[in-house]
């Protein structure tokens, strides 16, 4: 697991970002029960109580269940940790438009950019 | 969460030196708190009167309604900021000494971190790395079930390896019931695990936040405000 | 607890007395196998002065050993790094001194039980036999003039050295814990405070014998009399009242110590 927490932002929806992602793109399959607690913090270095509080708020989301006992589990129905993923990526491509035109270059110009654009 | 640790206008003179002035300040229980400031403000003293180690000039430290005594004794895990137990002592003896103190102490949890550090139980205590002798304390003091731990610099002067296990080790023993004070003044290192900061300087408490208050507020990492506050 | 403490304690103790016993015991056995080479020559006669002198330097050390031990346990241990701990473990500062200064006192009875075994050791033979028979006579005779004050007087006076043994522990403590209050140079405070308070009580010795001095003549006539008289039951008073005396200079001296430790701790 490998993340990058920014910490200049409130951790715990960046843990809760993380986690989606790694829902909506299968490293989590669902029904599969995630590592604890514990383990998460201990992994990505950060307070229990943080990991405790996101996992918290994607049961609200709809994306993860508990089981008393036994931990936590990830939804059969993908669909909120998806949304959450579209979400995320419409949010990050729009921060580097806001990047880009900081440094000079329109939206157009910018889709223009990418359009010609040779990654190695 | 309720009130576990309280401090009342808590002052300490060393003769004419005031190295603390009129502290107030709660602790709940389950949180991880960072006890932050600059070399010399005051950080050792007030874990010194948390232990009743120093006994305070004015004010008082109460532990969910004790002064510190044989009753907080039992509630509180202290790992001082130097080396302090005996080197000619086996790392067997001293869980042992641990052991027959402290009802809440897990032997067994103790054994298993050691082990896993590759430390023999019947090594003593000279023979160990001043890096492994800071692991066992931390592992000692860890393998506590208190409700107080209280962590005198436990990251200062460890290289970055041993700073990640100290972590590691406080996350991994951290019991959500639990709250533990850790003064540093490496905030980078260890910001990621707080839930609360209070920022001391010059014997003053300057201000008591959680950290996703302050991420939220200011937009800054808790030690690029410490280096704001803290200008020299 | 204070079992816990206990046990730890003597731990500390009999890891550097078991070694010192066993040395001085060597050294009884030692000078009694030298003996057995008994014979008219320069060299021999050397040889077994300087065994008995190392042998009285022996027990003098082993003697010394507990009393300089538990001035450095009470030290180290409270005082010290290790104070970190002591005082954070759930233990009043009650308990620390009283178990403290038991251990001292049981180890200074054990070293002189050994000490009088090596004593045995070194002239196992003929000459133990004369000690024992120059010992019972004198109990013997000492018997006929005392009668049975002396089974009394034998048992008050080790009582008495017991009371001693403490308080004098309990002094040292007391000269630890006053230096504990000064801010720099603690050690050094001890031992002023320790020549200080000594230098208190000549003073007081010759304020006393000054006292003494300028009493009339008759009155120390009519006291020497009253001595003469009752001179069994004045023994007798002299130990009781000695025994007081300690007594209430232990209790004075835990009392100073406990204080300062439960209301004055300051680490550094």
């Amino acid at each position: 697991m490998n993340w990058t927490l920014d910490k200049h932002r409130p951790l715990c929806p960046q843990i809760c970002e993380n986690l989606c992602r790694d829902i909506a793109m299968g490293v989590f399959a669902p029904e599969q029960r995630l590592p604890s607690v514990r383990e998460l913090a201990a992994v990505v270095g950060v307070n229990p109580n943080t990991v405790q509080a996101a996992m918290n708020a994607m049961e609200e989301q709809g994306i993860l269940y508990s089981v008393r006992g036994s931990g936590w589990y990830v939804r059969e129905d993908l669909t909120c940790a998806q949304e959450a993923l579209s979400r995320l990526r419409q949010e990050k491509t729009a921060a580097y438009f806001r990047i880009m035109e900081t440094l000079g270059m329109t939206e157009t110009e910018t889709k223009q950019f990418i359009k010609e654009w040779d990654y190695e | 969460m309720s009130e576990l640790l309280r401090c009342e206008n808590v002052t300490k003179r060393y003769g004419n030196v005031l190295a603390l002035d009129h502290v107030s300040f709660t602790l709940e229980s389950g949180r991880i708190v960072g006890l932050l400031g600059p070399n010399g403000s005051g950080k050792t003293t007030l874990i010194k009167l948390i232990n009743g180690l120093l006994t305070p000039t004015e004010g008082q430290v109460l532990i969910e309604g004790d002064k510190p005594g044989t009753v907080t004794k039992t509630k509180v895990a202290y790992l001082p900021d130097n080396i302090y137990l005996n080197s000619w002592m086996t790392v067997q003896q001293i869980v042992e000494y641990f052991a027959d103190f402290y009802a809440d102490f897990d032997a067994a949890r103790a054994y298993e971190m050691l082990e896993r550090l590759g430390i023999s139980p019947k090594m003593r205590l000279k023979s160990l790395s001043k890096g492994n002798k800071e692991k066992v304390c931390l592992i000692l003091v860890m393998s506590r079930q208190a409700k107080l731990y209280v962590l005198d610099e436990p990251i200062a002067g460890v290289d970055p390896a041993a700073r990640d296990y100290v972590i590691s080790t406080i996350i991994n023993n951290y019991n959500p019931e639990a709250t533990v004070l850790i003064s540093t003044h490496l905030i980078a290192d260890i910001e990621q695990v707080l839930d609360e900061v209070l920022f001391i300087q010059a014997g003053n408490l300057l201000l008591q936040k959680t950290v996703d208050e302050i991420r939220a507020e200011n937009g800054k990492s808790v030690d690029e405000l410490f280096r704001e506050v803290f200008k020299w | 607890m204070v079992k816990k403490l206990f046990k730890h304690e003597l731990a500390f103790h009999l890891r550097s007395l078991l070694l010192i016993w066993g040395v001085l015991l060597g050294v009884a056995l030692l000078g009694r196998g030298i003996q057995l080479f008994e014979q008219d020559s320069v060299i021999y006669n050397v040889v077994s002065v300087s065994s008995i002198i190392v042998y009285i330097i022996a027990v003098t050390v082993c003697l010394a050993a507990p009393v300089v031990l538990g001035i450095m346990r009470f030290y180290k241990n409270l005082f010290t790094g290790e104070g970190y701990l002591s005082f954070t473990l759930p233990v009043t500062p009650f308990q620390h001194i009283w178990v403290k200064v038991v251990a001292v006192v049981l180890m200074e009875v054990a070293t002189l039980v050994v000490s009088l075994l090596s004593l045995a050791l070194f002239t196992v033979g003929d000459v133990f036999v004369e000690i024992l028979k120059a010992a019972a006579y004198l109990v013997k005779e000492v018997h006929q003039v005392l009668g049975n004050h002396l089974a009394f007087y034998v048992v008050e006076f080790l009582l008495l050295l017991l009371l001693v043994a403490f308080s004098q522990m309990l002094l040292y403590y007391t000269c630890i814990t006053v230096g504990q209050l000064f801010k720099k140079n603690r050690v050094a405070a001890a031992v002023g405070v320790y020549f200080g308070y000594y230098f208190l009580s000549q003073v007081l010795g010759t304020v006393f014998s000054i006292v003494v001095a300028v009493t009339p003549e008759e009155v120390w006539e009519k006291i020497g009399e009253f001595i003469v008289e009752n001179i069994f039951w004045c023994v007798h008073g002299f130990f009781g009242v000695f025994a007081v005396l300690s007594a209430g200079m232990a209790v004075a001296y835990f009392a100073i110590s406990h204080a300062i430790i439960r209301k004055r701790l300051n680490l550094e």
